[in-house]
Parts: C-alpha cells; structure tokens; sequence
C-alpha cells in the first residue's frame, strides 16, 4: 500500500509497506537449483522531497524456508536491509550550473540458522553496514556544451574503500541534435554466499583404504581418512567485481513527429567472482599430512593420494582448523571481458494519443583473460 | 517494440520483446537458451473522480519458455493496483 501527501510549495511525502509472499519457485545459485518452499519479504519505504531536499529510508527483510535441489537438504535465511539516505542540490552561476550532494548509510543482517539454531547456509550470522558519500556537477559550458562530473565513495566493512567517478559532456550539434560522450567506473561486490558460504559439497569422502596400505609406515598414527567432509566455502578475501565503461550517444528530434538516440558503448569487465573450484582459496593450503610423520612417509602420503585421486579432487584436498583432512571448493577472482554494444531507440508522435516505439540492443564481448572462454559467457 | 495509447480517462500500452537464442554457463547449467518473444499489456483507466484501476499482465500469450538454462519455464503473470485520490 502506498500513500502520497501532497504539501504546499511542491513538497512531497510518500510512505509504502508491503509484503510478498512466494513458494515454488525455482532460482540458480553457486550452490545449485533451489526451490523456495516458503518466502515472505516485507518492506518499507518513506520518502520526503522538496525541490532542493530529499530524504530517503527504507527496510526489508527476507523469511525464507527453500530446499536445495542437487542436495536435498532445507536452508533457511533470515535476512533484512535498511538504509537512509539524505540528498541535496542547489543551482548557482545564474542557473547554469547545478551541485548535488548527499550521503547514505545501509546497515545489513543475514542468519541462516534452522529452527534447531543450526547454521543451513553460511557459518556464522552476520551483520555488516556500509556508507556512501557523493556529488554532482553539472555545468553548461557554453549554450551547446553541457559537462557533468560525479564521484561516489563506498565505504564498506567487508572491502576497501571504493571510489567511483563518473563524467560526461553532451554537445548540442543543431536545435534538435546532440552528440554525447560518457565515462563511468563501479563496482559490485561478492555476496554473503561468496564470502561466508559454509555447507556441505556431497557425501564424506572414505579414503580408509588408502590409510590401511600406508599403515606400516605410520607407527600407529591416524590420518583421519575414514570419512573426509566435502564441504562449499566462501572466500573473504574475494575483490570487488569491476567495470569501467565509455559510451557515444546521439539523440535527435526528427521533424517533431519522432525521437531517435542511438548509442555505442564499449566496457571491460574485471575480476569476475568464479564458481566454486578446488584449490582457489588462499585460508585453505594443500592438504599436508601431520608434521609429527617422518618427512619420508609424509611424502609417500602424498604420492599415494595423488595416485588415487582424480586431480580435481586432489586439488580440493585441505585441512581443518584441527588438522583434519577435509575437501573444500571456494570461489575466487578471476577474468578480464571487453564487451562493447549498440542500443537505439525510435518513438514516434503520429498522433497526440498514439505512441509506437521500437528499439535494438546487441552486445559483443572478448574474453581477454579466462580461465576458459565457455566459463565466461554474457549469459544475455 | 510497443504501441501506447492515452485515450480520455484511460491509457493503454502493449509491448513485445523478442530475444535471440544464446548460450547460458552457470556453473553445471550449460546449454542453449532459445530465442523467444513475449508481449505485455498496461492498462490503467479512471473510475469516476478519486479511484483508478491498474492492471498490468506480463507474458500475455502464456508462452511456454525459458530466459535462463536451468531456470524456472515462463508463465503469464498479473498485477492489479487500485488507486483512490482523497
């Protein structure tokens, strides 16, 4: 439901609450399918605006209760956002310039617990926030240049300060053409599955049989191969995913009966997060044997497990905290695209009360570092 | 490409997208996404001074597709939003 009061003097407040109630659906992730049994998503939202100020809040949270198809097993996510944001602008030199400013700040919770308190989806609750400052010029040159410079600084607490510029200059050719040139760089961080994911991958693994032909050579010491775990593991040192981008765009009013733009943009794309792979994640070494062994059987360890193994799953070998062995898959950064693109649009003013528009957009990317070009694909 | 129409009291818009096939990669989901078109309908008319009637119908001919390789199969969907001015 959503309720606008109109003030005096322009000023405007709009309050909206909902709620979303899903089941059946189906989405991907980096764990595979997931079916949503059972989702509720709240939400609120007030906004004040003046012609100079705007004021910003909103909140929502997310219940749900979903099964993950390639396991079998119920995960649970309690999740909610709120942020505020306060804006303002203001024109000077005689109205041909415009600033405006403004800072945000998103605080973010998420728990994955069951009703037994146990973690389904990440290892431990979490709760992070982050906070934006930006700021926009924009200036008209000369009566046909219009420039526009902005910066935004992300301040977050899973990564470094961010800061992302953007600028463009339109210059007016004709009364009804304009050709523009546009430049911006952002950014999009890893999610809560990438950074903290902690679930298992699939059945323990039984290497006891590897451990029972070693076992002359281990006087007695256990390597805990009867039941090694698989397990799916975020990566908190993932980076941000980048992009920077330059686009040339032309409009024109064609004799007062249409509207053309056409645009051309080329980006490169940077530090893709990956799927989950062995041997990616920094917190997890190549599994080593225990340094109380001879560095003799240690190495015959080694070489009977690279033996046995399929290198993949060799690769996934790691330990735990407490020494025992464990596989792990993780994600990591990887990749650099360049994609470039052409968008245009026609609208068309027949008649006053008939509109008919058509518009085209194609992309074309360059995988330029990969691990392989079929893990890297617009999937668009 | 779409058609709007702003008649008195009421306002209408119909518009069709049609998407190339392409490959899709997700992780074990990796295969061929088939071209598809599909076409939505807007529709807001006035009832009287203070109420307004909104319905909105995504995928208007039900057709049976995918937009992801894995994904859930398109179907046709609707919103009705009541507005009253006061």
């Amino acid at each position: 439901m959503r309720l606008v009061k109109y003030f005096e003097r322009g000023r405007v407040l709009t309050l909206e609450a909902g709620n979303a109630s899903m089941e059946g659906q189906v989405f991907q992730t980096g764990i595979g399918r997931i079916r949503v049994l059972d989702s509720k998503r709240p939400y609120a939202r007030l906004n004040f605006n003046t012609g100079g100020f705007n004021l910003l809040a909103w909140w929502d949270k997310r219940d749900a209760e979903q099964r993950s198809l390639p396991a079998g097993g119920l995960l649970y996510v309690d999740a909610s956002k709120w942020e505020v944001e306060i804006q303002g602008n203001t024109r000077f030199a005689r109205e041909r310039g415009r600033v405006i400013g403004g800072a945000s700040y998103r605080g973010m919770e998420v728990d994955s617990a069951a009703p037994s308190g146990q973690q389904t989806i990440i290892a431990a609750p979490r709760s992070d926030h982050s906070a934006a400052a930006f700021a926009q010029l924009d200036y008209e040159i000369t009566p046909f240049l219009h420039g526009l410079m902005a910066v935004r600084v992300d301040d977050v607490s899973l990564i470094d300060r961010r800061v992302s510029p953007k600028a463009s200059l339109v210059n007016r050719l004709t009364r009804d053409q304009s050709l523009g040139l546009k430049f911006d760089r952002a950014f999009q961080p890893p999610n809560y599955l990438e950074r903290f994911l902690a679930i298992p991958a699939g059945r323990p693994v039984d290497l006891s049989a590897i451990e029972s032909a070693l076992a002359p050579l281990l006087g007695g010491a256990s390597l805990g191969f009867a039941s090694v775990p698989a397990l799916a593991l975020g990566n908190q040192q993932l980076d941000v995913e980048k992009v920077t981008s330059y686009e040339l765009g032309y409009t024109a009013v064609i004799g007062a009966r249409a509207l053309l733009g056409a645009s051309y943009f080329r980006s490169r794309l940077e530090d893709f997060v990956s799927e989950l792979r062995p041997g990616v994640n920094p917190a997890y070494a190549p599994y080593r044997p225990p340094a109380t062994l001879p560095v003799a059987v240690q190495q015959a360890i080694l070489a009977a497990l690279r033996q046995n193994l399929p290198p993949s799953v060799f690769l996934a070998m790691t330990k735990r905290s407490d020494g025992s062995p464990m596989f792990a898959h993780s994600y990591t950064n990887f990749g650099k695209v360049d994609t470039q693109g052409v968008e245009w649009e026609l609208v068309l003013y027949p008649h006053m009360d008939v509109r008919p528009a058509f518009a085209y957009a194609c992309l074309d990317y360059q995988v330029k570092e990969g691990v392989g070009a079929a893990e890297l694909l617009p999937n668009s | 490409m779409s058609l709007s129409y702003l008649g008195r009291g009421w306002r209408s818009s119909v518009k069709v997208r049609w998407v190339d096939d392409f490959r899709w990669s997700a992780g074990v989901f990796d295969g061929m996404v088939d071209s598809y078109a599909v076409a939505d309908l807007a529709l807001m008319v006035r009832l009287g001074r203070s109420f307004w009637l909104g319905a909105h119908v995504l995928n208007l001919r039900d057709d049976d597709h995918i937009e992801t390789f894995g994904g859930d199969r398109g179907q046709r969907r609707g919103l009705l939003t009541l507005g009253v001015t006061f």
